[in-house]
């Protein structure tokens, strides 16, 4: 499978992921706004975060579509999964109490699902950077514009 | 390029869809659900509990979605 194909399809997919959250949220707000304040960790930057979150994952998803920042929004979409991971790692084992701020099918996952769930995608994201490499890409168009292999 | 461009772009137009759609689902899942419905006070442990929703004002009743289990519990 071509490496640009690869991208395509893991692109794709945290597109899906990312809008499809953002918009879960944004269409029950009220409900999103009310447990994300409930949260032991964020209560006190929850204004904040209520707006971020889903304009965060909308602007990745904007910039994943555009070929031309596509590499910016790996990077992005792999440090915001990283952080929802480890959020919720962080809440599993020291938190007593779990209010999920996620929306749409999402919240019918247990807290077991959703972190396994979280973690494919964070290495989704990882192996779109890895594959999506400007290295390997400065190689290949040395090879095409030389027509032999460079001497690594 | 083109291609590659509307993969991802359709990929958007899909979630927008699953997001409006699974919204009326879980949307009415605290006025359909027999168990909020039902008298009575449901009790459940804090860790199971995986998002909640208190309708009205000074949160005097919630709805709580639990993990694994998928039940809802009403609390006065």
């Amino acid at each position: 499978m071509k490496k640009s194909t690869i991208v395509e399809i893991i692109s794709s997919l945290l597109v899906f992921l990312f809008v499809y959250a953002a918009l879960s949220k944004l269409l029950d707000f009220d409900k999103f706004k009310y447990q994300l304040g409930q949260s032991p960790f964020i209560t006190h930057i929850s204004r904040f975060v209520v707006w971020a979150i889903p304009l965060g994952e909308i602007a990745v998803s904007i910039a994943l579509v555009i070929k031309r920042t596509r590499t910016a929004g790996l990077y992005l979409s792999f440090f915001l999964m990283l952080l929802f991971t480890g959020y919720i790692f962080i809440m599993l084992r020291y938190s007593s109490y779990l209010p999920c701020s996620c929306g749409g099918i999402l919240s019918a996952m247990s807290w077991q699902q959703h972190f396994v769930f979280n973690l494919v995608f964070t290495l989704l994201s990882l192996l779109g950077i890895v594959v999506n490499n400007p290295t390997s890409n400065t190689i290949t168009l040395r090879i095409r514009q030389t027509g032999k292999k460079p001497n690594t | 390029m083109k291609r590659s461009v509307s993969l991802v772009a359709i990929a958007a137009v899909f979630a927008i869809g699953a997001a409006f759609t699974t919204k009326r689902q879980t949307g009415m899942w605290n006025v359909d659900h027999p168990e909020v419905n039902s008298p009575g006070i449901y009790y459940a442990t804090f860790d199971q509990i995986k998002a909640s929703f208190c309708p009205g004002v000074n949160n005097l009743e919630c709805a709580y979605f639990i993990s694994d289990r998928n039940v809802i519990v009403k609390k006065p």
